[in-house]
C-alpha cells in the first residue's frame, strides 16, 4: 500500500503528538518561564539587572568553580573505574550475568536513598569509614568527612563515582560488545599484544561510545543536586554549593526568584558550552576516524 | 437486561450522589505539621473534632527538618495552592511569608488582646507582622542550658554564670579520653546554631541586625569576641567534639542524654525527655539555667515557637473551621493536653501555674520566669537570608576557613548588601 507524503506527515504529527505535547509542558514551558522570571522585574518592565547582579555575584561564580570542579572530577575518574570494569566484565567467566546484575545495583538504587546511607557511612561519631581510615592507622583520628570543606567535597565526588561507575560501565560495555570479534582475531594472528588490542583496536572503535557517556555524564553532573543536599546541602560553609543547590536556596528560601531564575540561565549557558564542545571534539574526531 | 443494568447505573449514581452530599456535610481542612512521634497531635484533633462536629482536620505529617517544611509551603504557595490549609508555623516564617502575601491576615477573626492577655508577650509580638496578626501562637520556646547536676557537686562547683567561669568549670569537668566532653550545641549550619549564637552575641553585647534602624552590627569587637568564643569551644578549650559540627537539636540531644556532655544548650522540650526517655542515662542529674553571659551583660535566650497560621490560599468556606482549630490549638484544654502527652512549653502562662503541671514538670516554674525574658531573631522579611548568611559565615569560622574577624565582617558585608537589595529594589 503507498501511503500518500501529506497523509504520512498527517500521521507523523498524530504519532508524535503526545511527546510533542509533554515536551512543550515539561521542558519548553518551564525554560520559558524561567527565562521570563529572569528578564522582567516585578512591575513587569524588561531588566537585565537580575543577570548583572548574578555576575557579581561572588557565591554565583563559586558555585561555577565547585560545579565544574565537581563535574571533571567525577566525569573522569567515572570514565576510567567504569572502562576498567566493562572490561573486566566483559571478559569471560564463571558467574558472569550474576556479576553484571549485582553490579548495577548502585545506579538502580534512588540517589536519595543512597545518599542517606553514604551519610550514615561517613558521620564521624559512628561512620564505618572513618573508624576503618582510623583503625587501619590511614589517618590519626577518625576524618570528619561530611564537617570539614575539604573532605566534604571529597565526599561527594567518592558518593556519585560510587553510584554512576555502573551506568558508564554498562554504556562502555555495550559499546565493547559490538566489536566484532573477528577484529581481535585477525590481530592475534599478526601477533598483537594484549596490550596492543587495547591501545590500536578497542579503545579507537569505542570512541563513539565514549563521546556519548560524556555527554550523559556531564550534563548530569552540571546539574547535580540530589547528592549533596542530602549528604551537605552546599556546607560546611559553602564548600560543597554546586550550582544547583545554590539556584533552589536563592529560590525557595530566600525567595529571590528572579535572582535565582538569571543564575539557572547561566547554568544553561554552561551545559550548552558543554555540548557544543563535546560536539566540535566529535567532528574533529570524525575526521580522523571516519564515521563515528 | 437492559433495564437491569439502567436500574444498576441509577442505583450507583444515587449512591454516589447521597455519598456526596454526606461529604458536603463535613469540611476537610488539612494541616502540615513535623512528624508526630508521641502522638500528641491525633488526641488533640481527636478532640477538637469531637468538640467540632462537621469539621474534619487531616493531618500532614511532614520532614523532621523544619526549613524543609517551610519549603514544602512556599513552593504550594509559588503556585498559589493551598495543599496545607494551616500551616504549624515557627516564629520566624511570620515576616517573610506574610510579606509576600502567603499568610491570611486574621485580625478580623481573632481578638488581639485576648491573645496578649493570655499568652507570653514574645510569641504573640512575633505572629504580628505590620500591624496584622497572622498568626495564633501555642509554644513559646526559649534556649537553655542543661547540665550533670551530679558531676557538679561531686566536683563542688557551683553553676557557672558567666562566660569565664563556664569555661574553666567546662575544661575542669570534662574527660574527652573517657568520652565525657564539656559542652554541646546545635552545631550544624542552620537556624539552630544562629539561635545559639545570638544568645552568646547578646550576651555579650553585640548585635546582628535592627530591623528598626536597618543597621548591621555584626562587625563590632563585641559579636568578634563571641564568635572567637564559639570557635575557641572547639579549638581553644576543646571542650566541644567537632562532630558538633553535624548536631542539629536531637543529635546534641542524645549525646547529653547518653551521658557524653556536662553542658547542653538546648530547647524547653528536653527536660521531660531527660528524664523519662528509656535510652536517657541521665535521670535525675540534670540541672536546669539561663545561658551564660559576659560579665556586666545579661544572659539572653532566643526566642522560638510555634503556632498556627493560615495559607493565603484557603477556600473561603473553610476559613471558619481553620480558625476555630488554631484557637483551638490555643485553649487551656488543647495546651495543658500538649504538654501532658508531649512536654510542650505552650505560649498560654495559665498552665505554667497548673498544680498538675507544676507536679509533672517542677521546673516550669523556673522556665516561666526564663520565658518572659527571651529576645526574638530580627524580624524581618529577609530573615532567612540573613539567618543564611550568619550560619555559612559561622561554619567557616568553627571550620577555620577564616578567622573569626574575617568571618563577622564578610556576614557584616554580605547582610548589608542584602538588606541594601531588599529595600532599594
Amino acid at each position: 500500500m503507498v501511503i500518500k507524503r501529506s497523509t504520512y506527515i498527517k500521521y507523523l504529527f498524530l504519532f508524535l503528538s503526545p511527546a510533542i505535547i509533554l515536551i512543550l509542558i515539561f521542558k519548553v514551558y518551564p525554560l520559558v518561564q524561567n527565562l521570563i522570571y529572569a528578564i522582567v522585574n516585578d512591575d513587569g518592565h524588561l531588566t537585565f539587572r537580575y543577570f548583572n547582579e548574578t555576575l557579581h555575584d561572588p557565591a554565583f561564580w563559586n558555585s561555577s568553580w565547585i560545579t565544574i570542579k565537581f563535574a571533571f572530577i567525577t566525569v573522569s575518574l567515572e570514565m576510567i573505574i567504569g572502562f576498567i570494569f566493562a572490561l573486566l566484565l566483559n571478559a569471560k567467566f564463571h558467574g558472569r550475568k550474576v556479576m553484571r546484575t549485582i553490579f548495577l545495583i548502585p545506579w538502580a538504587l534512588p540517589t536519595a536513598i543512597m545518599a542517606v546511607g553514604w551519610k550514615f557511612l561517613f558521620q564521624q561519631s559512628y561512620g564505618p569509614i572513618p573508624w576503618l581510615l582510623y583503625w587501619l592507622k590511614f589517618t590519626k583520628s577518625p576524618p570528619y568527612f561530611l564537617t570539614d570543606p575539604k573532605m566534604s567535597f571529597v565526599a561527594i565526588v567518592i558518593a556519585d563515582v560510587w553510584k554512576t561507575v555502573p551506568f558508564v560501565a554498562l554504556l562502555i560495555l555495550a559499546g565493547l560488545q559490538a566489536i566484532p570479534e573477528e577484529l581481535y582475531e585477525s590481530m592475534d594472528i599478526d601477533g598483537a599484544s594484549g596490550w596492543g588490542k587495547l591501545i590500536y583496536l578497542t579503545i579507537p572503535l569505542l570512541i563513539p561510545t565514549f563521546i556519548v557517556t560524556l555527554m550523559f555524564r556531564f550534563l548530569e553532573a552540571f546539574g547535580v543536586f540530589d547528592l549533596i543536599w542530602v549528604l551537605t546541602q552546599g556546607g560546611p560553609g559553602n564548600a560543597t554549593m554546586a550550582l544547583s543547590p545554590y539556584i533552589y536556596k536563592k529560590i525557595f528560601m530566600w525567595m529571590e526568584i528572579h535572582g535565582g531564575a538569571a543564575t539557572a540561565t547561566f547554568t544553561a549557558l554552561y551545559i550548552i558550552v558543554i555540548i557544543l564542545l563535546i560536539q566540535y571534539i566529535r567532528t574533529t574526531l570524525k575526521r580522523r576516524y571516519g564515521t563515528i | 437486561m437492559k433495564k437491569l443494568s439502567l436500574f444498576l447505573l441509577l442505583a450507583f449514581v444515587l449512591t454516589l450522589f447521597s455519598m456526596g452530599v454526606a461529604f458536603a456535610k463535613d469540611i476537610t481542612v488539612t494541616l502540615l505539621i513535623g512528624p508526630d512521634t508521641t502522638g500528641v497531635w491525633h488526641k488533640e484533633v481527636a478532640l477538637f473534632e469531637k468538640k467540632n462536629p462537621g469539621i474534619k482536620i487531616k493531618i500532614i505529617e511532614g520532614p523532621h527538618s523544619t526549613n524543609d517544611r517551610y519549603q514544602m509551603f512556599v513552593t504550594a504557595s509559588m503556585a498559589k495552592k493551598s495543599p496545607y490549609d494551616i500551616v504549624w508555623a515557627d516564629i520566624i516564617w511570620i515576616p517573610p511569608l506574610a510579606q509576600k502575601g502567603w499568610l491570611l491576615p486574621i485580625s478580623d477573626y481573632v481578638d488581639v488582646n485576648k491573645l496578649y492577655a493570655q499568652n507570653f508577650k514574645a510569641p504573640v509580638d512575633g505572629s504580628i507582622w505590620e500591624g496584622k496578626v497572622y498568626r495564633v501562637p501555642a509554644t513559646s520556646d526559649a534556649g537553655l542550658i542543661y547540665y550533670r547536676k551530679d558531676i557538679l557537686e561531686k566536683a563542688g562547683v557551683k553553676p557557672p554564670r558567666t562566660f569565664k567561669e563556664f569555661f574553666e568549670v567546662a575544661q575542669k569537668l570534662q574527660d574527652p579520653k573517657n568520652g565525657l566532653w564539656g559542652f554541646v550545641y546545635q552545631g550544624k549550619q542552620y537556624e539552630g546554631l544562629v539561635c545559639f549564637y545570638l544568645e552568646w552575641l547578646w550576651g555579650n553585647g553585640g548585635y546582628y541586625y535592627d530591623p528598626v534602624t536597618r543597621k548591621v552590627g555584626i562587625d563590632s569587637p563585641k559579636a568578634i569576641e563571641a564568635t572567637q568564643m564559639l570557635v575557641d569551644t572547639i579549638h581553644k578549650y576543646k571542650i566541644t567534639p567537632p562532630d558538633v559540627l553535624s548536631f542539629q537539636e536531637e543529635e546534641s540531644r542524645m549525646f547529653f542524654e547518653s551521658g557524653k556532655a556536662v553542658f547542653l544548650r538546648n530547647w524547653p522540650y528536653v527536660w521531660i525527655l531527660s528524664q523519662n526517655d528509656k535510652m536517657s542515662k541521665v535521670k535525675g542529674k540534670v540541672g536546669v539555667m539561663p545561658e551564660f553571659y559576659a560579665e556586666g551583660q545579661h544572659p539572653y535566650a532566643t526566642q522560638g515557637g510555634w503556632g498556627a497560621a493560615i495559607s493565603k490560599f484557603i477556600e473561603k468556606d473553610k476559613i471558619d473551621a481553620a480558625i476555630k482549630f488554631a484557637l483551638f490549638m490555643d485553649s487551656y484544654e488543647a495546651q495543658k493536653l500538649a504538654f501532658m502527652v508531649n512536654g510542650w512549653d505552650v505560649a498560654r502562662r495559665d498552665i505554667y501555674y497548673d498544680p498538675e503541671v507544676l507536679k509533672k514538670n517542677p521546673f516550669f516554674k523556673d522556665l516561666r520566669v526564663i520565658l518572659e525574658n527571651t529576645r526574638w531573631r530580627p524580624a524581618t522579611p529577609i530573615w532567612p537570608k540573613l539567618s543564611d548568611i550568619m550560619s555559612r559565615y559561622l561554619t567557616k569560622a568553627m571550620t577555620q576557613q577564616m578567622t573569626p574577624e574575617e568571618a563577622n565582617k564578610k556576614m557584616a558585608e554580605e547582610a548589608r548588601k542584602a538588606v541594601a537589595e531588599f529595600w532599594n529594589k
